[in-house]
C-alpha cells in the first residue's frame, strides 16, 4: 500500500519564506525538538564516523543502517504503538546481530568480507520489507507511521525520543572521549597498538556497538536506507580538510549538525517531505564543497600548486637558455630573440613569449628583440646551473648512473633543490674543481 | 494481541498454493513467478561475476543511484518504461563507476568511503527529485526500496505470438537474454579474469573490456529488475543466489547454474509466502533467497559450517583414539600383547570416561584393542592395533628427529608439535621424511624409533636402508620403480653396475653389523665373512628380504 505523497504545488499555500522564518525563528516546539535532535545525532555520528572512515569500515555503517529494520518492526509489535524505547532496542538488537553475523559470514567460509556485508544488508533488508509489510495489515501497524523510518521524518522526533537520543549521544561521545587516545592509535598503526598491549579487538567491538547506537538515533530524522551518509560524508570532508585527528573530529561534528540543519530546514519547506535525502544532500554538498576547496587537499589548490610548479619550472628553463646562450657572447651583449629561438628550438615567437615573461618577474631585459639578464636574473641563473650540476655529480657519483642518463633527471630537479640540500652537496664535492661552469 | 487476525496467519495448502494454481489464477501465479525467476536468474549471473571480482558493493552502490536515472529520463520523457530509462540507468550506472573511481584517485578518501559517499548522494538526488516533481509518476519512494512485483500482471500487456504478456517480463526476459549471452560470449574471458587477472591480461584478454560489459549488464539487469524488486532488494537478489551456488561448487558453469535454481526456487518459494503472510512479494522472495543461502552456509557438503564441524569432529575423534593406541603401546613397555589399566589411559590421556568409553568401542569394533578376560579393566592391544600403534610413534619420533635434525630446533620444543603431527602425516609422508634423515634409529631422546611396516615391494621385501644393526637379510633384487617409496638419487644403470661391484648378487644372505649415522652407511657381512660398506643411495636401491630381525 503506496502512501500518498503531496507534491511541491501541493503546498505552495505555504509561503516558501514564511515556513523559513519559522523554521529559523526556533519558535515551533517541533522545530525546536528535530533541531536539537538533529544536533545530537551530528555530534555521536561526526565522531564516530571519523574513525570508521580512517578504518575502511565506511560500507559497514550501511550494512548495519540497512539491518536495523526488522528490529524496529518488531520492536513496534511489543506495544503496538511507536514506543521510542522498544523500537530503539529492537534496531541496536538487530544491528547487533547484523554485526556479528558479518563477522560469522566472514569467518566461516571463502566468501569476502564485501559479500558478508551485502549479505546482511539486503537479507535483514528483505526480511524487515516483509515485516513491515505484514504490519501495514493491521490497523494500528498501517497508522504507526514506521514508514518514516526508510527515508526519515525528522519533523516527527518527539520529546521522548529526544531523551533517548541525548541518553545515546552520551554513551557514544563519553565512549569515545575515554577511549580517544587508544582508538586513535589502533586505527592508524594496528600493529603497533597491539604491540603496546591495547585490547584492538575489545576496541573494535565497541566501534562496533557504538555504530549500531548511533546508526539507531540517526534513523528517525535520516532514515535507514541513507543513514550511512550521516557517517561517512561528514568525516571525509573533513580528512580532505585537516591533518590532525582532533581536528578532524570537530570538522566532521560541525559538517554533520551544520548539514543536518540546512538539510532539515529545506525538508521543511513542504510538508511530509522525508527530511533523509534533503540532509544526505546537504552533506553531499558540505564534501563537493571541501572536495574542490581544501586549501590543502582541494582540487583548486592542488590544481593551482600544480599551474605554479610548471610556470616556475617553464620560466627558470627559459633563464637558464638564456644563460647558457649569452655563456658564448659576453653579458653586456645580450642575446637576440632569434638567437635564442634557434639555441631553444622552437619559434621567434614562442621565443619571444618566454623572454617577456622573463622581463615581467624582473629577470631580463628585453631592448630591440635582444634580451640582457638583469642582475638578479644572473644570480638565479647561475644558482641553477650550479644545481643542475650538483646533482647531476650526484646522480654519477653516488647513484652510479651513466653519464649519458644524468641529464633528464638533473634538469626535472634543479628547479626543486632547497638551499639547504645544495650546500650540503656542495660540501660533498669539492665544488670549485667540479662545478664551474665548463661552457 | 488487540488484533483480530493473529500476526502469523495459519497456513492453508488448499488456499495459498492450491488454488494460485487452479483456473484463472494460473496465468498470473505463472507470469509472477517467471517474472520473479528472471529477475533472479540475470541478478544471480552477474552476481556470479560481482563476486568473483570483489565487487558486491559496487553492485549494491549502482543498484541504488540507478534511480536517479530513471527519475531524470522520467522527467524528461514522462514515461516509466520508455527505452530513455534504460539510457538514463545505463548513464548513472556508468557515472557511479567513474565517480567512485574518480573519488578514490584523486583524492586520500579510500574506496569503501567514495563507495558510501557517491551512492548516498546519488540515491539521495533521486528521492528527492522524485519527491519532488514525479508525484503522478507510478513510483513512489516506498516502491523505490522495494518495488512491486506483486503487481507485475497488472501493467500494460503486449501481446507476442496470441499471448498477451506483460511488457516487463518481456523487458526482464531481453534482460536476461542479453546477460546470458554476455556470459555465453565471455565465459572463457569470464574464467580467467575471475581467478586469474594477471594470466588474463597476458593472455591479452581484456579484462577492462570484460569489466564494463558487465557492468553494462549489470546497469541494465537493475533498472528492468528495478520496477518489480526495488533498489535494496535488487542487492539481495544479485548477492544471494551467487554466494549460495558460490558455497556450493568451485567450477564456474555450475555457479551460473546453480545460481539461477537458488533464483528460481526463491522465487516459487516466495510468491507463496507473500500471498499467505499478505506481504510485499519481493521482501518474500529475498527472505527466501536469504533463507537459501543460510542453508547453504550450513550444509554445503564441503564448505558448510556443519561439514567444517563434523570434519574437526571426525579428525579430533580420530586423534583421541591414536593417542590411546599410542599411550596403550607406551604403558605395555615394549611387551607385545601386555594388558594395560584403562582408567591408567584414561588419566594420563586425561580424557573424560564418556569419551574413553566411546573411543575404546570404536577401536574394539576396527579389532584393534581387545578386553582381556582375566581383568574387565583391562585392554591389549591386538596385532594389529600394534601395527597402528607403531605407525604412529615411528611418525612421532621421526617428526622430532627431523624437527631436530633438520629445523635446528632444541629437543626439549619438538614434543608439542610432534604430538599432534603424528596424526596428520600420511604414510607416504613419513617415510620420506625417514628417507632425508637417514633412516634413524634413535629418536632425539634416545628412545627407539620402530621399523617401517610398510613392505616396499611383496610383504617382507624392504630396501637395504630399512635393516638395523643384527638383522640378516637375503638380497632379492633392485629397486627398479622409482615410484617406490625412497627415491634413488642415482640412476638405475649406473646404481645397478654400482651394487654389481659390491659384490651383492641374488639370494646372497647378509647380515647388517654396523651402521653409520653421520655418514649414513650400513657395513653388511656376507656369508663368507666379507665385509662391505654401502652407501645410502645404494642401500635405496637394494631390495631384500628380513630374515631374521634383531633381537
Amino acid at each position: 500500500m503506496p502512501f500518498e505523497l503531496p507534491l511541491l504545488a501541493d503546498a505552495v499555500e505555504i509561503d516558501a519564506w514564511t515556513q523559513i522564518v519559522r523554521f529559523w525563528s526556533f519558535q515551533d516546539r517541533a522545530v525546536q525538538t528535530a533541531v536539537a535532535g538533529i544536533f545530537l545525532l551530528g555530534i555521536s555520528s561526526g565522531t564516530l564516523g571519523c574513525f570508521i572512515v580512517l578504518r575502511r569500515l565506511s560500507l559497514l555503517g550501511d550494512s548495519l543502517g540497512h539491518a536495523v529494520l526488522p528490529g524496529v518492526c518488531l520492536g513496534f509489535m511489543v506495544t503496538w504503538t511507536k514506543d521510542p524505547w522498544w523500537i530503539m532496542a529492537g534496531a541496536v538488537a538487530s544491528a547487533l546481530l547484523g554485526s556479528w553475523l558479518i563477522g560469522v559470514i566472514h569467518t566461516h567460509s571463502r566468501l569476502k568480507p564485501d559479500v558478508s556485508m551485502g549479505l546482511v544488508l539486503s537479507g535483514f533488508f528483505g526480511v524487515g520489507t516483509v515485516l513491515l509489510t505484514r504490519l501495514q495489515n493491521f490497523r494500528a501497524g498501517n497508522q504507526s507511521g514506521l514508514n518514516q523510518f526508510l527515508f526519515g521524518q525528522a519533523s516527527a522526533i518527539s520529546e521522548r525520543d529526544l531523551w533517548f537520543m541525548g541518553a545515546i549521544s552520551v554513551v557514544i561521545v563519553g565512549c569515545v572521549l575515554a577511549t580517544f587516545k587508544e582508538l586513535v592509535l589502533t586505527s592508524f598503526d594496528e600493529g603497533f597498538a597491539i604491540a603496546l598491549g591495547l585490547p584492538v579487538r575489545s576496541l573494535h567491538y565497541l566501534l562496533m556497538t557504538l555504530t549500531a547506537l548511533a546508526v539507531v538515533i540517526s534513523i528517525q530524522a535520516v532514515g535507514v536506507v541513507l543513514v550511512s551518509a550521516m557517517l561517512i560524508t561528514p568525516a571525509a570532508a573533513a580528512l580532505l580538510c585537516t591533518d590532525r585527528m582532533r581536528n578532524m573530529v570537530v570538522l566532521a561534528v560541525v559538517f554533520a549538525t551544520g548539514a543536518g540543519v540546512l538539510g532539515m530546514n529545506l525538508s521543511f519547506l513542504a510538508h511530509g517531505l522525508p527530511s533523509g535525502p534533503f540532509i544526505v544532500l546537504t552533506l553531499s554538498g558540505v564534501f563537493i564543497g571541501a572536495f574542490l576547496f581544501s586549501r590543502r587537499y582541494g582540487v583548486v589548490a592542488r590544481a593551482a600548486r600544480h599551474w605554479r610548479r610548471s610556470r616556475r619550472t617553464q620560466r627558470e628553463n627559459g633563464l637558464k637558455s638564456v644563460y647558457l646562450a649569452l655563456a658564448s657572447a659576453s653579458a653586456e651583449q645580450g642575446v637576440g630573440i632569434a638567437h635564442l629561438a634557434a639555441f631553444r628550438r622552437e619559434t621567434t615567437r614562442q621565443a619571444h613569449k618566454i623572454a617577456r615573461m622573463l622581463a615581467r618577474y624582473g629577470w631580463a631585459r628585453i631592448e630591440r628583440n635582444v634580451v640582457f639578464l638583469t642582475e638578479r636574473g644572473q644570480i638565479r641563473a647561475r644558482e641553477l646551473d650550479r644545481n643542475y650540476r650538483l646533482w647531476e655529480l650526484f646522480l654519477t657519483q653516488e647513484v652510479n648512473l651513466p653519464h649519458d642518463h644524468t641529464q633528464r633527471d638533473a634538469e626535472n630537479i634543479e628547479h626543486i633543490l632547497g638551499p639547504e640540500l645544495v650546500r650540503e652537496l656542495e660540501e660533498k664535492y669539492d665544488t670549485q674543481r667540479h662545478v664551474e661552469p665548463s661552457h | 494481541m488487540h488484533n483480530h487476525q493473529s500476526f502469523i496467519p495459519p497456513f492453508s495448502f488448499r488456499e495459498h498454493v492450491w488454488e494460485q494454481w487452479s483456473g484463472a489464477a494460473a496465468h498470473d501465479t505463472f507470469l509472477t513467478i517467471l517474472m520473479g525467476f528472471l529477475v533472479a536468474a540475470a541478478c544471480g549471473w552477474i552476481g556470479c561475476y560481482l563476486i568473483l571480482q570483489g565487487m558486491a558493493l559496487i553492485g549494491d552502490a549502482i543498484s541504488h543511484t540507478v534511480l536517479l536515472g530513471i527519475v531524470v529520463a522520467f522527467l524528461l520523457t514522462g514515461q516509466v518504461n520508455g527505452w530513455a530509462t534504460f539510457v538514463g540507468a545505463a548513464v548513472t550506472g556508468l557515472l557511479t563507476t567513474v565517480l567512485i573511481e574518480g573519488l578514490h584517485s584523486s583524492s586520500r578518501i579510500k574506496e569503501d568511503a567514495a563507495i558510501g559517499i557517491v551512492f548516498t548522494s546519488l540515491f539521495a538526488l533521486g528521492v528527492v527529485l522524485l519527491s519532488l516533481f514525479a508525484g503522478r509518476a507510478h513510483i513512489d519512494t516506498q516502491h523505490v526500496l522495494y518495488g512491486s512485483l506483486d503487481f507485475v500482471t497488472n501493467g500494460p500487456t503486449v501481446a507476442i505470438l496470441g499471448v498477451d504478456l506483460p511488457v516487463e517480463v518481456c523487458q526482464m526476459a531481453a534482460v536476461c537474454a542479453i546477460v546470458l549471452a554476455l556470459i555465453i560470449v565471455f565465459y572463457k574471458e569470464l574464467l580467467v579474469v575471475s581467478f586469474d587477472p594477471q594470466l588474463a591480461a597476458s593472455l591479452g584478454l581484456r579484462p577492462r573490456l570484460v569489466r564494463y560489459g558487465m557492468l553494462a549488464g549489470l546497469s541494465l539487469t537493475v533498472v528492468a529488475a528495478f520496477n518489480s524488486v526495488g533498489a535494496v532488494l535488487v542487492v539481495a537478489m544479485l548477492i544471494a543466489p551467487a554466494a549460495t551456488a558460490y558455497l556450493l561448487t568451485r567450477r564456474l558453469a555450475m555457479m551460473f547454474l546453480l545460481s539461477a535454481t537458488a533464483g528460481g526456487l526463491s522465487s516459487l518459494i516466495g510468491f507463496h509466502v507473500a500471498i499467505w503472510l499478505n506481504v510485499s512479494m519481493a521482501g518474500a522472495v529475498v527472505s527466501i533467497a536469504c533463507g537459501l543461502f543460510t542453508l547453504a552456509f550450513l550444509f554445503a557438503p564441503h564448505q558448510g559450517l556443519i561439514a567444517a564441524v563434523l570434519r574437526r569432529l571426525r579428525l579430533r575423534t580420530r586423534m583421541r583414539q591414536e593417542n590411546i593406541l599410542r599411550q596403550m603401546l607406551k604403558l605395555s613397555g615394549g611387551r607385545p600383547g601386555a594388558s594395560v589399566e584403562a582408567g591408567q589411559i584414561a588419566e594420563t590421556l586425561q580424557i573424560s570416561a564418556f569419551l574413553f568409553r566411546g573411543a575404546v568401542w570404536a577401536l574394539k569394533h576396527r579389532a584393534w584393542v581387545e578386553a582381556v578376560s582375566e581383568s574387565p579393566l583391562a585392554l591389549r592391544l591386538t596385532a594389529r592395533g600394534e601395527v597402528q600403534a607403531e605407525r604412529l610413534d615411528r611418525a612421532h619420533r621421526l617428526w622430532e628427529t627431523f624437527l631436530v635434525e633438520q629445523v635446528g630446533l632444541p629437543s626439549d620444543h619438538v614434543h608439542p608439535t610432534a604430538e599432534d603431527v603424528e596424526h596428520l602425516l600420511t604414510e607416504q609422508l613419513v617415510e620420506r621424511v625417514d628417507d632425508m634423515l637417514g633412516h634413524p634409529v634413535i629418536d632425539p631422546h634416545g628412545a627407539p624409533i620402530p621399523r617401517s611396516s610398510i613392505a616396499d615391494r611383496a610383504p617382507g621385501i624392504f630396501t637395504l636402508s630399512k635393516l638395523r644393526v643384527g638383522d640378516r637379510a637375503r638380497v632379492v633384487g633392485l629397486a627398479d620403480m622409482p615410484a617406490a617409496i625412497p627415491v634413488g638419487r642415482i640412476d638405475l644403470p649406473q646404481g645397478a653396475a654400482a651394487v654389481e661391484a659390491l659384490g651383492l648378487t641374488l639370494g646372497e644372505v647378509i647380515d647388517v653389523t654396523q651402521r653409520d649415522a653421520a655418514s649414513a652407511t650400513w657395513t653388511v657381512t656376507f656369508a663368507d665373512g666379507r665385509m662391505r660398506c654401502v652407501a645410502h643411495d645404494l642401500a635405496d636401491l637394494v631390495l631384500v628380504q628380513l630374515l631374521e630381525p634383531a633381537g
